[in-house]
């Protein structure tokens, strides 16, 4: 019988990552897989959109990631922050990332409901799971 | 000792690139991706109209997914280019 693998949840691990990172480097920036209510200037949503199993241990989730900004500048600047951060996972908190992919690059996508200025990008991260007791 | 070299063979890849098989290879991800992609769109109540382009140039046969027509929104054509990876993935 195969072994029972179980994969961690990609966005909460990247989130908090992403998070800490920014805070370390003054930036307290919300950063979660919903968009907040009331919406603050600045602000990171990371969504899981599919990414199949690589092989028995390894998942390898497709991550959208949205950064907003009080202008398309500061909004560019998140996003290449917030990119930089990403090409960089080393793994976190007990969970190994093997590699990054960047499977679509930063791109301006406003906010049709708030009209607030956003850049765009999406990733692929391969993150080891673990095997049930 | 002599250590062992990888000359790549730069002609052949080329032509591997540019073969019919690997073309038609292209083609059937690009489709798998398309379909996969209407089908999400679809499901979210847009009109999943996407085109697929396929042509051999000079260096390689490339594809595209080019759409959906259906909706004003770049969002929802991204979100649904993005689940359609799998498809192409899948595809063999």
């Amino acid at each position: 019988m195969a072994a029972t693998i179980v994969f961690p949840d990609a966005a909460a691990l990247v989130c908090d990552y992403v998070r800490e990172q920014l805070v370390a480097r003054g930036m307290p920036v919300p950063v979660g897989t919903r968009v907040p209510n009331p919406r603050p200037p600045r602000f990171v949503r990371v969504e899981r959109i599919g990414g199949p199993r690589l092989d028995l241990v390894t998942d390898r989730p497709r991550l959208d990631v949205h950064c907003w900004g009080a202008s398309e500048a500061d909004a560019h600047d998140l996003a290449q922050l917030v990119r930089a951060l990403l090409l960089a996972i080393p793994g976190w908190r007990g969970a190994a990332a093997y590699a990054v992919a960047e499977v679509g690059g930063p791109n301006t996508l406003p906010d049709p409901t708030s009209g607030q200025d956003r850049v765009a990008l999406a990733v692929e991260i391969e993150l080891r799971g673990k095997r049930l007791a | 000792m002599a250590r062992p070299s990888f000359r790549p063979n730069r002609a052949n890849i080329a032509g591997f690139l540019r073969s019919p098989e690997t073309r038609a290879l292209i083609e059937r991800k690009t489709r798998a991706a398309e379909a996969a992609a209407s089908d999400a769109a679809k499901a979210d109540g847009w009109g999943g109209q996407f085109r697929t382009d396929v042509e051999t140039g000079d260096a390689r046969a490339r594809g595209a997914v080019i759409g959906d027509y259906s909706t004003p929104y770049p969002e929802v054509s991204r979100r649904a280019l993005l689940r359609g990876l799998d498809a192409a993935r899948g595809a063999e």
